[in-house]
């Protein structure tokens, strides 16, 4: 080679190497060795078990088991090869990030040098444009997200190639580029498939472009996109697989984060034009904003209009004749901008309207809800035409200036405008801004260390439950974006989370145990048996989460202190105050990987919240459950046949749920039957209000609050609304100051029918000094007609005259004395002509229970909820199928310090059946734990029909549970260990005794699952929220379970490993050369 | 003229003005008759077009609320947002091909 040669070379190289030099700088020079909150943390620090994982479709490394979730062997390898290199976390993060930056520029280097190879000396600032913007600002992390966005300009590239050479009838150079394009797809793979299809789709339309250019055939087109789709599927076969799996688990996730409405909210279209409007630009909790080196796109005057410099520039070229595939760009940016700016203006823009009808319509539209996601394109074909504009506006300098002094300043000027926009737009990521908005730690603690090595002794089969949990983590020394146990700990951990490592049942299960436990005091009594019913065997406490950041209260678990079948393991770590940092418990007695019942599982009619409510009556034992509303009538007859026990419970209760602060699920009070969510959690059948616990009221359809500047503008997370009008002095509904202003916080009535309301008067809650100084009340008439009229308060009592027929009434703060603190209401009553409305909130327990016929004598086991943590009274409807006769149990919460001998054990009104008042006396107490058993002093008959009951609590003494049993005993059953091995993940061995019974296996419940038993026949039956299955009688048998998709997952893998290879060959395929 | 070439030569016309009634209902259709006359005038003077609808985008982005951090940006500039959807319909007009580009 020629020394002419070498530098024609490395000035072809000065581009790319430029591009690489500025992602490194950009990343890697600012914050140096400390990690960077990205995406998946055990990414960057456990690449090797990440890249392993992808063996296995049936993934138990990262919790007790969930279908693959991700799906990048390409990454995975490159960041293994960092590790095995030795590169610390910090950096491999880091590294991952330029990579992607740098992939991205090139790429847009490399399609300009396609596009236009006569100006190849401009395709550096393409390739700059594409890779620092402040769409590329924004969308860097979490960086599994901007992956297809690096994808983007290759795929066009040989798109343009691929169907140019297609048309030109050149079959090797098409083929070439449509195994550069599978080869694309594959290397990204799937780490976000929203942002790939986003991707994917504007790729296809630059083909069809590319016709109506002039550029190609309709056949070339079809000859390139045929081979290129299919190279594309076969190198993807194994990524649909996990896609089509894992969509459950993503489709629960839809409901409860980035809901439309949210990401709509800010799309506005001037900030999609200069590819901002992602909604967590915007986005903070209080007065923080999620990405704080943000806030220079929206309060610089200089840099908002530096972002729109290159959308200028673009405008220019798409005037320009000169410019490449102009009307092909100028359509692609007009599109893309159109997406991205989705729902934002549906009353203004049909397009608009029409997205955000199929959002909330059209079924599996929701997953592209995230319209900034479709940027990409658009960003693309700014660069390409900025930088034809930049061309196009020398040129005319160059044309028409005629004195040489004038053209060079005005040459000059130009260039800095360019430059200066250029560098402005993206001072986040080259000051490190962006970079320090996501800092974590250089290190994790050494305690932590401590707890991982402590662990590494256990079985990697156990399951270890995290508490409290945290989507994204914040401790007091710092944040890894999720948590640190997918990456370090050796046992399946169990944790409550957004995007759930287990399925179904099991992982509402674990969210409503955590909520409960963390959020609310429980009787330390239930807490081992529904620990035991998780499959728990280790209970791991994180003491150093950050209050502030989480919102978790100090000490959240004391329950776990005292908790009978609980014991202290180990301790890591002390603060200042020798307060453990981490605890660990052990589970006596857990339950088996497998084990199998004499008799058949209780049913319950109810959901995964259930479990409170029974173990808190004694109903949570080694019996297996079975929920009712996944038995058929066939499979339910059928187990009440063989003697299954039924309990009815207040469980499944109707909520919403949003992520809230810390990333914790925050739930709102319970809903009535009527009222809609699109977030439904923890119910089994969101459809059908029969298999609900649901709130009633005497004369209204529902009572909710809204609070205002909320960001989530649905529901009062502070208190229930309700508790405004339930007559105990002990509740009120209320809102703080401390989380968002408080004016326009209100509290709404909506009456079944219009009534006659002749004044309003309420009561303020005393917090204080802290009062109320303005409300007024809202009406809305039978005729539609809004009326406002001012409460007048005297102290702490207020009054309104209205004489008013109402459909509606809404009682509005509109003012405070100004100190800081919570504000709200003690009771509201609306009196009517008769006396006062009865706006008494009933919780209606499940009905299911009718479908099993007047046969049935279930139990009943309710406890407080999470609507109703201070009450004094706790009300429920339950409905009875046939006359029996039971005893009322309950457990009451009394002070620790009680002297027993003080107690009072005598026959008490201690509830009301249908507004009798019934007597129970205390028959034990614990002392230990401050709980005191309540007994009926004598047997109900209670007919069949529906029943109120009210559990009539005192200041002293507060209920946690009761119920009814009935008065004929329950048969007992034998749950027996079986020998159980885990083979892999997605193959167990269990060995089956001959007789006919139940077999329940620590595996979470999934239709691929399937047991092979030899000849005995099995069926499935969901058990503890896990498989099971009841055995017929036959030979002792090692029965084989495996997951079956694994096998057809092996097959796309090699599929896919052959179509690689083939596109390798593709690629590197040359024509001989003459002789 | 024939039918063929009358449809040849309105169809653009008609794209711009069906493409500003769904980005941007009345105003976008008032905004579409208005590229279309400025069509006449050549590709040069649609570009001026949708250049002054950038600035006046832009001006209304720096002018039409105060310039704070959170959601409040995007939700309390409603011109702007009017401006940036009429500018989709600025550069449609641009791009969507003509029989006679104009003088």
């Amino acid at each position: 080679m020629n020394q002419k040669m070498v530098a024609a070379r490395l000035k072809i190289a000065a581009g790319p190497l430029l591009l690489v030099a500025l992602s490194v700088f950009a990343t890697v020079a600012f914050h140096r060795g400390i990690v960077v909150r990205d995406a998946r943390f055990e990414h960057i620090a456990a690449p090797w078990q990440f890249l392993t994982r992808h063996l296995q479709i049936w993934d138990d490394s990262r919790g007790p088991g969930v279908p693959l979730q991700y799906f990048s062997p390409v990454m995975g390898s490159v960041q293994s090869f960092f590790a095995w290199i030795g590169l610390p976390v910090w950096l491999i993060g880091r590294l991952t990030l330029s990579i992607y930056l740098s992939v991205a520029g090139i790429g847009a280097w490399y399609l300009w040098r396609r596009i236009w190879p006569e100006r190849s000396g401009w395709a550096l600032l393409a390739g700059l444009l594409y890779a620092f913007n402040p769409y590329s600002v924004q969308a860097i992390m979490p960086s599994g997200l901007f992956l297809p966005v690096a994808l983007l300009p290759w795929l066009v590239a040989f798109t343009y190639d691929g169907v140019r050479s297609a048309s030109n009838g050149d079959v090797r150079r098409t083929l070439k580029f449509a195994a550069a394009s599978a080869l694309g797809v594959f290397s990204v793979g799937m780490l976000n498939t929203a942002s790939l299809l986003f991707v994917l789709v504007p790729v296809a339309l630059f083909g069809v472009f590319l016709i109506f250019e002039g550029s190609a055939t309709w056949r070339g087109l079809l000859k390139f996109g045929v081979p290129s789709t299919i190279l594309t599927a076969l190198v993807s076969a194994p990524m649909l697989m996990v896609l089509a799996l894992s969509s459950p688990a993503v489709s629960r996730n839809l409901r409860t984060t980035e809901l439309p409405g949210t990401v709509a909210k800010t799309s506005s279209s001037f900030e999609s034009w200069r590819g901002l409007g992602k909604w967590l630009t915007y986005f903070g909790w209080g007065q923080g904003a999620e990405t704080p080196s943000a806030s220079t796109y929206l309060t610089n005057p200089v840099v908002i209009v530096a972002t729109f410099v290159a959308l200028a520039l673009a405008i220019i070229a798409l005037g320009w004749n000169r410019t490449p595939l102009r009307r092909t760009w100028g359509l692609l940016l007009a599109g893309s901008v159109l997406v991205m700016i989705g729902a934002h203006s549906p009353a203004q823009s049909p397009i608009g309207d029409a997205f955000r009808w199929a959002f909330d319509s059209a079924a599996g539209a929701a997953a592209f809800r995230t319209t900034y996601k479709g940027g990409p394109i658009a960003v693309l074909a700014v660069a390409i035409l900025a930088t034809c504009g930049t061309m196009a506006s020398l040129a005319w300098i160059s044309n028409n200036v005629t004195n040489r002094k004038s053209r060079r300043v005005f040459t000059v000027a130009a260039l800095v405008v360019v430059l200066g926009s250029f560098v402005v737009s993206v001072t986040p990521l080259l000051q490190g801004t962006r970079i320090g908005d996501q800092l974590s730690v250089a290190e994790i603690p050494s305690y932590w260390k401590d707890a991982f090595r402590w662990f590494e002794s256990v079985p990697e089969t156990d399951r270890v439950l995290a508490l409290p949990a945290s989507s994204q983590t914040n401790y007091q020394w710092g944040s890894v974006n999720d948590t640190l146990f997918d990456a370090y700990m050796r046992p399946m951990v169990l944790t409550a989370s957004t995007i759930p490592s287990t399925t179904g049942e099991l992982a509402d299960a674990t969210m409503a145990f955590d909520r409960l436990i963390t959020d609310y005091q429980i009787d330390p009594v239930a807490v081992t048996p529904i620990l035991r019913w998780l499959g728990v065997r280790w209970v791991l406490v994180q003491n150093d989460l950050d209050v502030l950041a989480t919102g978790i209260p100090i000490d959240p678990l004391p329950e776990l202190r005292t908790a009978p079948g609980l014991s202290l393991a180990a301790q890591f770590g002390r603060d200042i105050n020798g307060y453990s940092m981490v605890d660990v418990y052990e589970v006596e007695s857990p339950t088996p990987d497998a084990s199998y019942s004499s008799g058949p599982p209780t049913i319950v009619s109810g959901g995964p919240d259930s479990l409170y409510p029974l173990a808190a009556n004694g109903l949570l034992n080694s019996r297996p459950t079975t929920f009712l509303p996944d038995l058929s009538d066939d499979q339910a007859a059928g187990l009440i046949d063989q003697g299954a026990p039924v309990v009815v419970t207040d469980g499944s209760r109707r909520v919403a749920s949003a992520v809230a602060d810390g990333s914790r699920i925050a739930t709102s009070p319970l809903m009535t039957a009527n009222e809609t969510s699109i977030r439904p959690v923890l119910v089994l059948d969101p459809k059908d209000t029969s298999t609900q616990s649901v709130a009633e009221f005497g004369d209204a359809t529902s009572i909710s609050a809204n609070r205002s500047g909320y960001g989530v503008n649905s529901w009062s997370i502070d208190t229930t609304a309700a508790e405004a009008f339930d007559g105990d002095p002990a509740t009120s509904w209320w809102v703080s100051t401390a989380v968002s202003p408080f004016e326009d916080s209100a509290v709404s009535v909506e009456l079944k029918t219009p009534t006659f309301v002749d004044r309003v008067i309420v009561n303020q809650a005393n917090f204080g000094t802290a009062r109320i100084t303005r409300a007024e009340v809202e009406v809305v008439g039978a005729d539609g007609e809004t009326s406002v009229t001012p409460l007048v308060f005297e102290g702490t009592m207020g009054g309104a005259f209205l004489g008013a027929e109402a459909k509606s009434i809404k009682v509005r703060i509109t003012e405070t004395n100004g100190v800081e603190g919570k504000f709200g209401f003690q009771e509201i009553q609306l009196l009517g002509q008769d006396g006062p409305l009865d706006l008494t909130q009933w919780i209606r327990v499940p009905t299911d229970v009718d479908r099993l016929g007047s046969s049935v004598t279930p139990l009943y086991a309710f406890a407080r909820s999470e609507s109703e943590p201070l009450s004094t009274f706790l009300r429920r409807e339950f409905r009875v199928p046939v006359s029996s006769g039971y005893r009322f149990t309950a457990n009451i919460a009394v002070p620790k310090e009680i002297d027993e001998a003080t107690l009072d054990r005598s026959c008490r009104d201690w509830f009301t059946i249908d507004g009798v008042g019934s007597t129970a006396r205390i028959t034990s107490v614990d002392s230990h734990v401050g709980i005191a058993k309540l007994e009926g002093c004598t047997e109900l008959l209670l007919n069949a029909g529906t029943h109120r009951v009210v559990a009539l609590g005192t200041s002293t003494a507060s209920f946690s549970a009761f119920g009814f049993n009935p008065s004929a005993a329950q048969k007992p059953i034998e749950v027996t260990p079986l020998d159980s091995q885990r083979i892999s993940a997605s193959k167990h061995q269990v060995s089956i005794p001959s007789d006919a019974g139940w077999l329940s296996m620590l595996l979470p419940a999934h239709p691929g699952w399937f047991m092979n038993a030899q000849g005995r026949t099995a069926d499935v039956l969901l058990m503890n929220g896990e498989m099971g299955w009841s055995v017929a009688k036959g030979d002792a048998v090692t029965a084989t379970i495996t997951f079956r998709p694994q096998t057809t997952y092996r097959i796309a893998m090699a599929i896919a490993a052959m179509a690689v290879f083939v596109c390798i060959l593709l690629l590197f395929w040359r024509r001989r050369e003459r002789s | 003229m024939n039918v063929r070439e009358l449809l040849k030569r309105i169809l653009p016309d008609l794209a711009i003005l069906l493409s500003g009634f769904l980005v941007a209902k009345w105003w976008g259709i008032l905004f579409a008759s208005v590229c279309v006359v400025i069509a006449r005038f050549g590709t040069k003077a649609l570009v001026a077009n949708a250049l002054c609808v950038l600035a006046a985008m832009v001006i209304a982005v720096l002018f039409e609320a105060s310039l704070e951090t959170g959601f409040a940006f995007v939700q309390h500039r409603p011109v702007a947002n009017e401006l940036g959807l009429l500018l989709i319909v600025a550069v449609i007009a641009i791009v969507v091909p003509r029989p006679e580009p104009g003088r």
